[in-house]
C-alpha cells in the first residue's frame, strides 16, 4: 500500500502541490458523484407502476453552470501544472550535467569530466541536469523517489533537472526507502551522495589509477580522451602515428630536428603537440595541456612502451 | 426469434436475401447478431489473457512465466480488447441493429457495405487471433517500435489485422452517417432525432476521421517490418513518428468508444425515468464539442517523451479543457433522473455504474493532462487503471447497459432480472475495486509492463486479483443468463420498459 502517503511525504515542489490538491478535489468529487447519486435513487424512485416524470425537458441554465464551473477549473489545474513544468523545462544555471543512454541492457553514464558509470551517481541539494538518450530501443527512465520519470528513445534527446534533496540509495523501479541494499554497486539503485562529498567521488572514480597500474589503466584514458580515433594501437596509420612501437628509436621532425622517442619525449607531444611534428604528419592535434594530467600522460605512455618492442629509455 | 418475425422493409432484394446464410445476408439484425456472437467470442479470449495476468501479478516475482511471456499476453490482451471489442463494440451491435429501428427504416443505408464492414471485422479478428496463437508481439498495445524482440509473422498478422479493422470502422461510420442523412432527406427535423441516433452520428464522424489512419498504420507496419526504417534511428527515420501518428488514432479511440456508450446511457435513462433527457440540444452540442476536443488532444500522451515544451503545453490544454463538455453531459444525463420515476432495472444499474466509473476514469484523466502531474504518472498503473477506468467502467459498462436494455428487441425474449441485478453488482463492485486499486499502485509508481513489481505492492496486487475474480464471476453469469434466455427465456411484451423511443413504439 502506502503510494498515497509516499506522495504526501515528498518535498513540496510545485508538481507536488498540484498532486495534493488534484486527489483532494477528485476523492471530494467521487464521493459528491456517489451521494447524489444515492440521493437521486433514493428520492426518485418510482413508486407506483403508473408514476411518470416531470414532463419538461429542462433549459440549457444548468449546462451553463457546469460549463463555466469546469472551465474555471480546468485553467486553475492547467495553471498549476504549467508553472512547474515551464520552470522545469531550464536547469538553473551550473546545474551538474549528466548524459543518460540507454543500451538494449544497461544504462551507461557520462559525467562532466568524462568519466563513465553503469550506476548513477548523484549529488545532494545540488541541481543536476539529465540529458537522456538510447540506443535501439525506446526505454523507460524512471527513479520513482525522486519524482524522476522519462523515456530515452533513439535519435532524441530528452531532458530533466530536480535537486536531490535525501541522501541514500533509491530503487530504479520502487519509489519506497531502500531499507535493504543486497548490492550497493547495483545498476538498479540510484546513490545520492552526503552533500559535497560528489565531488570527490568522482574524482576518484575518475582515477583509474587509484586501483590500476599505469599500464591497466592507458588503455582506458586513451578512450576516455578520444586518442583512439586518430592513433592505432595495432600499426595501422590513421590521422595520426600508431602508438604500436611508437616508442623508442628516433624520430625526424618536420623542422629537421631528430629525437629519441623516450617518455619525456612522449608526455610532452600529448600535452604540446604542436612543438613537434612527426614528419610526414599534419600538424593537426590539439593540445591536451590542462585535460590531461601528468600522471594520466605517464599512463598512457606507459601503455605505448608496453606495445612497443623497444623498451629503453635513452 | 424477431429477426425473422420481423417484416422487412427496403427493396426486394434485400428483402430476399434476409433470410440467406449468415456471412452473406445483409439484414442489419443478422449483421448485428453475427457481430454479437463473434465479439463475445474475442472477448473472452481477452478475459482470458487478463486472469493469467492477475494470476501472475500474485507474486512480487515470476509465478506462471517469464517478462518476456508476460509481455506478449499484457500485448495481445490490449490489442484484441482495443481493436476486436471496445472499437467496434457499441456500433457494430447495437448500432447497427437498433439505428434503423430507431429511424424506422428498414435497413441501413447501403446493406452491402454493411456486410463488408462484418466480413473486414472477422478478417481483422482473424487475424489477432491468429497473432495471439503464433505468438511473440511484445510492443504493448502501441505497437511501439522496434520490433527487434517481436516475431515477424504474428506482426504481420497484426498489420493486417489493424487495416481490416481500420476499414470496419470506416465502412460502419460512412454507412450510419449516409443512413442518418437518408432519414433527414425524409423530412424529419435533426433534433426529432434520438439520443442513441445522435451518437452514432458523432461517433461516426470521428471514425471516418481517425480509422483511415489506423488502417494506413497497419500497412505502415508491415512495410516497416521489411525494413523500410521509417522509426528506425540507425537508417534516418523517428520512432517518435510513429508514437504521433498512432495516438492522434488512439487518443481520439478513447471517445470513439466513449461517445456511443453516452448514447445509450441517455436513452435507457430516459426511459427508466419515464422523462425526457435534459436539455437535449445542449446536451447533443456538448458532445460534439467533446468529440471534437477527443480529436485535438493526442499529444498528451507523450508529454514525457519527445514532444516540445510549447506542443506537451498545447495538448495538456486540449487535453484538460475536455473536462468541459465532460461535465455539462454529466450534470445533463444526472438532471435526466432529477424529477424521474426511476425503476431501477438491470440497464439502469449498468448506466448508472457507468455514469459514475467513467466520471472516475474522467478525474483520473485530469491528473495525466496535467503537464505537472502527466509527468510523474505517465506510463504507470495510474494512465492503465484511467482508461481501463474509462474502456471497462465506461464502454464495457455502456455495451452491458444496452445490451440488456435491447435484448427484448433483438432475440425477442425475457432474462432473469433477480441474476441481471446480481450480475449488475458484481460487475460493479469487480471494475472498481480492480481498477482503484489500479490507481494506487499507479500512485505507487508500479509499472504495467512488469511481472516482478516493489513486495510493498503485494497487498494492492492481491485486492485488484481479488476485483477481477468478481469482475469475470459478473461476466461468467451475464454470459450464462443471456445464453439460457435465448434457448428457454419467455417471449418478451412488445414495449417491455413502456419506452417512448421509435424502436420500441414501433415493435
Amino acid at each position: 500500500m502506502g503510494g498515497l502517503t509516499d506522495l504526501f511525504a515528498q518535498n513540496a515542489t510545485g508538481g507536488d502541490q498540484l498532486f495534493r490538491l488534484l486527489l483532494l478535489l477528485g476523492l471530494i468529487s467521487i464521493f459528491a458523484l456517489i451521494l447524489a447519486v444515492d440521493i437521486i435513487i433514493w428520492r426518485y424512485r418510482r413508486s407506483e407502476p403508473s408514476q411518470k416524470g416531470r414532463p419538461t425537458a429542462g433549459g440549457p441554465g444548468l449546462s451553463a453552470v457546469a460549463a463555466i464551473g469546469a472551465s474555471i477549473l480546468a485553467i486553475t489545474i492547467f495553471y498549476f501544472g504549467f508553472k512547474p513544468f515551464i520552470s522545469g523545462q531550464v536547469p538553473p544555471a551550473g546545474a551538474l550535467e549528466i548524459s543518460v543512454h540507454a543500451d538494449t541492457t544497461a544504462w551507461r553514464y557520462t559525467y562532466a569530466n568524462g568519466y563513465i558509470s553503469e550506476q548513477l551517481h548523484l549529488p545532494s541539494e545540488e541541481p543536476v541536469s539529465l540529458s537522456i538518450t538510447a540506443e535501439t530501443e525506446t526505454r523507460r527512465f524512471a527513479i520513482p523517489a525522486l519524482n524522476v520519470n522519462r523515456k530515452a528513445i533513439p535519435g532524441h534527446i530528452g531532458s530533466v533537472w530536480f535537486e536531490p534533496a535525501q541522501v541514500g540509495y533509491f530503487s530504479m523501479n520502487d519509489i519506497h526507502p531502500v531499507t535493504e541494499l543486497a548490492d550497493s554497486s547495483s545498476a538498479d539503485y540510484v546513490v545520492v551522495h552526503e552533500p559535497g562529498r560528489f565531488a570527490g567521488w568522482l574524482l576518484a572514480a575518475n582515477d583509474p589509477l587509484a586501483t590500476m597500474t599505469p599500464v591497466e589503466a592507458g588503455p582506458i584514458f586513451i578512450q576516455r580522451f578520444g586518442c583512439a580515433q586518430c592513433h592505432s594501437i595495432d600499426g595501422v596509420r590513421l590521422v595520426g602515428p600508431s602508438f604500436k612501437d611508437a616508442f623508442g628509436g628516433n624520430r625526424l621532425f618536420t623542422n629537421g630536428e631528430t629525437i629519441s622517442a623516450d617518455s619525456t619525449y612522449l608526455v610532452q607531444s600529448i600535452l604540446s603537440p604542436a612543438e613537434r611534428i612527426v614528419s610526414g604528419f599534419e600538424p593537426v592535434m590539439p593540445s591536451f595541456t590542462g585535460q590531461i594530467d601528468e600522471r594520466q600522460a605517464a599512463a598512457i605512455v606507459a601503455f605505448i612502451k608496453s606495445i612497443s618492442v623497444s623498451k629503453e629509455e635513452k | 426469434m424477431s429477426v425473422s418475425d420481423q417484416p422487412v422493409a427496403g427493396d426486394s432484394r434485400e428483402r430476399g436475401e434476409s433470410n440467406s446464410g449468415w456471412l452473406s445476408s445483409v439484414d442489419h439484425k443478422q449483421i448485428a447478431v453475427s457481430y454479437l456472437a463473434a465479439m463475445t467470442g474475442t472477448f473472452l479470449l481477452g478475459i482470458t489473457l487478463a486472469m493469467f495476468m492477475r494470476t501472475e501479478l500474485l507474486a512480487p516475482t515470476q509465478l506462471l512465466g517469464d517478462g518476456a511471456t508476460f509481455k506478449q499476453m499484457l500485448s495481445m490482451h490490449g490489442l484484441i480488447m482495443v481493436f476486436c471489442c471496445v472499437l467496434p463494440g457499441i456500433p457494430a451491435v447495437l448500432g447497427n441493429f437498433i439505428l434503423p429501428l430507431m429511424l424506422g427504416r428498414g435497413n441501413l443505408a447501403v446493406p452491402r457495405l454493411n456486410l463488408w464492414s462484418l466480413r473486414l471485422y472477422l478478417i481483422g479478428v482473424g487475424s489477432f487471433i491468429l497473432a495471439a496463437i503464433t505468438g511473440a508481439v511484445d510492443t504493448g498495445w502501441e505497437l511501439a517500435p522496434p520490433y527487434i524482440s517481436s516475431g515477424t509473422a504474428p506482426l504481420i498478422l497484426i498489420g493486417i489485422g489493424m487495416h481490416a479493422i481500420g476499414l470496419h470502422l470506416v465502412f460502419t461510420g460512412l454507412n450510419f452517417i449516409l443512413t442518418i442523412f437518408a432519414h433527414r432527406r425524409g423530412a424529419a427535423s435533426w433534433f426529432e432525432m434520438s439520443f442513441f441516433s445522435w451518437s452514432l452520428f458523432i461517433t461516426s464522424i470521428l471514425q471516418l476521421i481517425v480509422a483511415p489512419i489506423l488502417a494506413s498504420l497497419g500497412l505502415v507496419l508491415i512495410v516497416e517490418l521489411g525494413g523500410s526504417g521509417l522509426f528506425d534511428p540507425s537508417k534516418g527515420g523517428d520512432p517518435m513518428t510513429w508514437q504521433r501518428l498512432f495516438w492522434f488514432f488512439g487518443h481520439p479511440a478513447i471517445f470513439i468508444a466513449l461517445i456511443p456508450s453516452i448514447g445509450v446511457v441517455g436513452e435507457i435513462f430516459s426511459t427508466f425515468a419515464r422523462k425526457q433527457l435534459h436539455a437535449p440540444r445542449t446536451t447533443v452540442v456538448s458532445l460534439f464539442i467533446f468529440a471534437l476536443l477527443g480529436l485535438l488532444g493526442w499529444g498528451s500522451h507523450l508529454i514525457t517523451g519527445g514532444l516540445s515544451a510549447v506542443d506537451s503545453t498545447i495538448f495538456s490544454a486540449m487535453a484538460l479543457f475536455v473536462m468541459v463538455p465532460a461535465a455539462v453531459l454529466l450534470v445533463n444525463l444526472l438532471a435526466t433522473l432529477v424529477g424521474g420515476a426511476l425503476s431501477l432495472k438491470t440497464p439502469l444499474l449498468y448506466a448508472i455504474a457507468f455514469l459514475v466509473q467513467a466520471s472516475i476514469g474522467g478525474l483520473g484523466a485530469i491528473f495525466l493532462g496535467s503537464l505537472a502531474t502527466s509527468e510523474q504518472l505517465a506510463g504507470t498503473l495510474f494512465e492503465t487503471a484511467c482508461f481501463h477506468y474509462l474502456l471497462v467502467g465506461g464502454a464495457m459498462t455502456a455495451f452491458l447497459a444496452g445490451i440488456h436494455y435491447w435484448w427484448p428487441i433483438i432475440f425477442g425474449r425475457l432474462y432473469s432480472e433477480t441474476k441481471g441485478r446480481a450480475a449488475a453488482a458484481l460487475i460493479f463492485a469487480g471494475i472498481n475495486i480492480t481498477f482503484f486499486s489500479g490507481y494506487l499502485l499507479g500512485l505507487a509508481r508500479v509499472f504495467p509492463d512488469q511481472n516482478i513489481y516493489p513486495v510493498t505492492a503485494v497487498p494492492l496486487q492481491w485486492i485488484a486479483g481479488f476485483g477481477a475474480l468478481l469482475l469475470c464471476g459478473g461476466l461468467l453469469i451475464v454470459l450464462l443468463y443471456l445464453l439460457s434466455s435465448l434457448l428457454t427465456g419467455r417471449g418478451s411484451e412488445t414495449n417491455l420498459w413502456e419506452a417512448t423511443s421509435a424502436e420500441w413504439r414501433n415493435r
